[in-house]
């Protein structure tokens, strides 16, 4: 069904092709990664896909036709394979000032580099980058209006989108999910993913700085309870009915914001938010390695406990000799109001730091260097190193390569928690890309 | 007195009054000129151009970046503009939206679309090269004049006979350059000729302003130059940026230079 909406919106597309202001792009990349050998027969240490990217734009004031989409085609890996669409929306512009939008949308509410707890809409590819999965666009209706010096934006978002998880011939999987299932309240059976969403943002521009605050009510999308509903009580024992296991993506409210403000050289960046789940469903999960380590029982039940997450960024730019850009980028992210194993089975990154610098070159061929260390300040020896080279080969062709090195060793030899289910899943890349 | 007097007594008055006729320093000569080619150059409202910029390396090699550009005027706190690249085609897309200040730094925001995000970014990081031109941030950012000491050094003509202003431009803020030599035109108020000098005092650049072309508006008639050919003396690298299909006049709205724009 995605693929035949996909096909009709870029035939639409395609109609507004004579119109003036019209413009279009899109990219084509072959992929290639190529993981540390992991001795597994059940899973590809080789990854080759092809990547694409179309986006067209139509606009005739007052109103404008997006339409973006991707879609991957992996060679070894039929999990990696998919469509998203990202954009596909109409907008216009009432009376000059009022903007409606209906349509998927994408959105991008973070303000900084690596840690966004503020940027929560839209549902992600957890086959991708950690700290910058793809997205996958969110069925959107919204309406805008002006507020001083910004705008408040109104949101309705009628249906939940499912997370693209990694398939069981992938590295970065731990364990083959089943379908997602949204519990609203005390409801997780029907498994209806049309559902009630909806929120609020406020952005303004005070002098140097740039402000949003946010208010949502949805399901959520980057922190599902894994288990299942499906358990019985065996001589007071919790024990599954099935070996399946499935993600639960509770409903929540989310109160956050964002802060950037420029010092000069220096940017400050500040992004939080609280969250508030439905606490009507348990769902029967694995007991974390600490509880185990403490002689409970294997299995437990649980909804996910409310909490505040937390980051800050500082960039700072620089000029160096030959004309060479610099960025220098100090963030730190942080999940409080809950203990260290709640924290732990939240997120991967409940307590980090990232450091990392950017050299452009600003030479004719745009050649980058980007490199990043993460590291866990609670858990002992995680890091995430990320170093990647771009380069432009012409003014269509883009070549970019690098390497990603995971090290999160096992501390408890009963079960994997955070990054350490990605332990030993080291990769080089490289992708060559021609743009349209 | 006799009230037959006081016609003479009013232009005497005025005569002496007038800063261009009294004794001025060289400093406030050059502020006077400045100040005059902006107001000459105001009044524009609104512009819209496709540019193109044409870089050469030391071995003649060329490559073109393309991008268009509107400017909104706004005369009390400074210039908005929106610049949107279109080739190389790794960055079409891309969009740059600076709100001028007259006495701080610009605001900047840039739009990367491959993520659909809107990063605040430091504008005081001036002398960095515009997509890899000899070109840098400041040579095409705001130019409002609170931003520069003046001075006159004196009179010249070109080589074909029109009449110059040659003044010296010290930036008052943290820049690439020590200073900047203009040479203004007196008929088209804006400059042929700008030489740039690094920190260190040494010229490194200068820019040649050609293909004028004059564009009236209301009962003004304001000139653009349609190509800036800068040559780097030190790299011999040479860039060339030229405008197409400009139009002055424009009414552009305010939405279209907010932050929401960039989406």
């Amino acid at each position: 069904m995605q693929k035949f909406f996909f096909s009709f919106l870029l035939l639409l597309s395609g109609a507004a092709l004579a119109q003036d202001e019209y413009s279009g792009q899109g990219q084509v990349s072959l992929e290639f990664r190529q993981f540390e050998k992991d001795q597994s027969e059940l899973t590809e240490d080789t990854n080759i896909s092809i990547f694409s990217r179309i986006e067209q734009r139509y606009k005739s004031d007052p109103f404008e036709h997006v339409f973006r989409g991707y879609a991957r085609v992996d060679k070894k890996d039929q999990n990696r394979s998919f469509v998203a669409l990202e954009d596909a929306y109409f907008s216009a512009f009432l009376a000059e000032e009022y903007k409606i939008l209906a349509g998927y949308k994408l959105f991008n509410w973070t303000a900084t580099e690596a840690f966004h707890p503020a940027d929560v809409i839209n549902s992600r590819n957890f086959d991708s980058n950690l700290e910058n999965l793809e997205k996958k666009g969110e069925l959107t209706i919204e309406f805008e209006v002006p507020f001083f010096n910004g705008a408040m934006a109104f949101y309705y978002f009628p249906r939940f989108e499912e997370p693209e998880y990694p398939g069981e011939r992938s590295r970065l999987s731990s364990v083959t999910l089943q379908r997602s299932v949204v519990v609203d309240g005390t409801d997780y059976t029907t498994n209806e993913y049309w559902t009630n969403q909806y929120g609020f943002r406020l952005t303004q521009v005070i002098m140097d700085a740039d402000i949003s605050l946010h208010y949502l009510n949805h399901i959520d999308r980057n922190m599902p309870l894994v288990g299942t509903t499906n358990y019985t009580t065996i001589l007071g024992s919790l024990t599954p009915l099935t070996s399946q296991v499935t993600p639960y993506y509770y409903r929540k409210t989310q109160v956050g914001g964002t802060y950037q403000q420029v010092f000069g050289d220096l940017i400050l960046k500040l992004e939080f938010a609280h969250r508030t789940f439905e606490q009507d469903t348990k769902v029967l999960t694995a007991k974390s390695a600490v509880l185990k380590s403490q002689g409970a029982g294997a299995y437990e039940t649980k909804f996910i406990e409310n909490h505040t997450e937390a980051a800050f960024g500082l960039e700072y730019v620089m000029s160096l000799p030959g004309g060479i850009d610099g960025n220098f980028f100090l963030e730190g992210n942080g999940i409080f109001g809950v203990d260290e194993v709640e924290r732990q089975e939240r997120s991967t990154f409940q307590r980090d730091i990232m450091v990392g610098f950017r050299l452009a070159f600003n030479d004719v061929m745009g050649s980058e260097i980007y490199t990043t260390l993460i590291t866990d300040i609670e858990r002992d020896s995680e890091y995430l190193i990320n170093f990647k080279y771009s380069r432009r080969l012409s003014d269509n062709w883009k070549f970019d390569g690098g390497i990603r090195i995971i090290e999160a060793p096992q501390k408890n030899p009963a079960i994997k928690e955070g990054l350490e289910v990605l332990d030993g899943d080291s990769y080089i890349f490289t992708n060559l890309t021609r743009y349209f | 007195m006799s009230i037959k007097f006081l016609p003479l007594l009013t232009i005497i008055s005025l005569f002496f009054a007038h800063p261009a006729l009294s004794k001025e320093t060289p400093e406030q000569k050059g502020l006077r000129i400045a100040k005059m080619t902006r107001d000459m150059n105001e009044g524009f409202k609104g512009e819209t151009a496709e540019m193109e910029m044409t870089l050469i390396d030391a071995y003649n090699a060329k490559t073109v970046r393309e991008m268009t550009s509107k400017v909104m005027e706004d005369d009390k706190e400074g210039d908005k503009s929106l610049m949107v690249f279109l080739n190389p085609k790794d960055v079409k897309g891309t969009k740059m939206l600076t709100h001028s200040h007259k006495n701080d730094d610009d605001d900047q925001w840039l739009f990367l679309p491959s993520l659909r995000r809107v990063k605040r970014i430091s504008s005081r990081n001036k002398s960095s090269s515009f997509m890899g031109s000899e070109f840098s941030y400041e040579d095409l950012g705001s130019q409002e004049i609170e931003k520069y000491n003046y001075k006159w050094i004196k009179d010249g003509k070109t080589k074909s006979g029109e009449k110059l202003w040659i003044l010296e431009r010290v930036p008052k803020k943290k820049s690439g350059y020590s200073k900047m030599v203009m040479y203004v035109s007196q008929t088209k108020n804006n400059p042929v000729k700008i030489d740039y000098f690094d920190r260190k005092g040494e010229l490194l650049k200068t820019a040649t302003f050609s293909d004028y072309k004059v564009y009236k508006i209301g009962n003004k008639n304001i000139y653009r130059a349609h190509k800036i050919h800068m040559k780097n003396i030190q790299t011999k690298k040479q860039s060339i940026f030229s405008w197409k299909n400009r139009k002055l006049g424009v009414d552009h709205k305010d939405r279209d230079f907010d932050t929401r724009s960039l989406k």
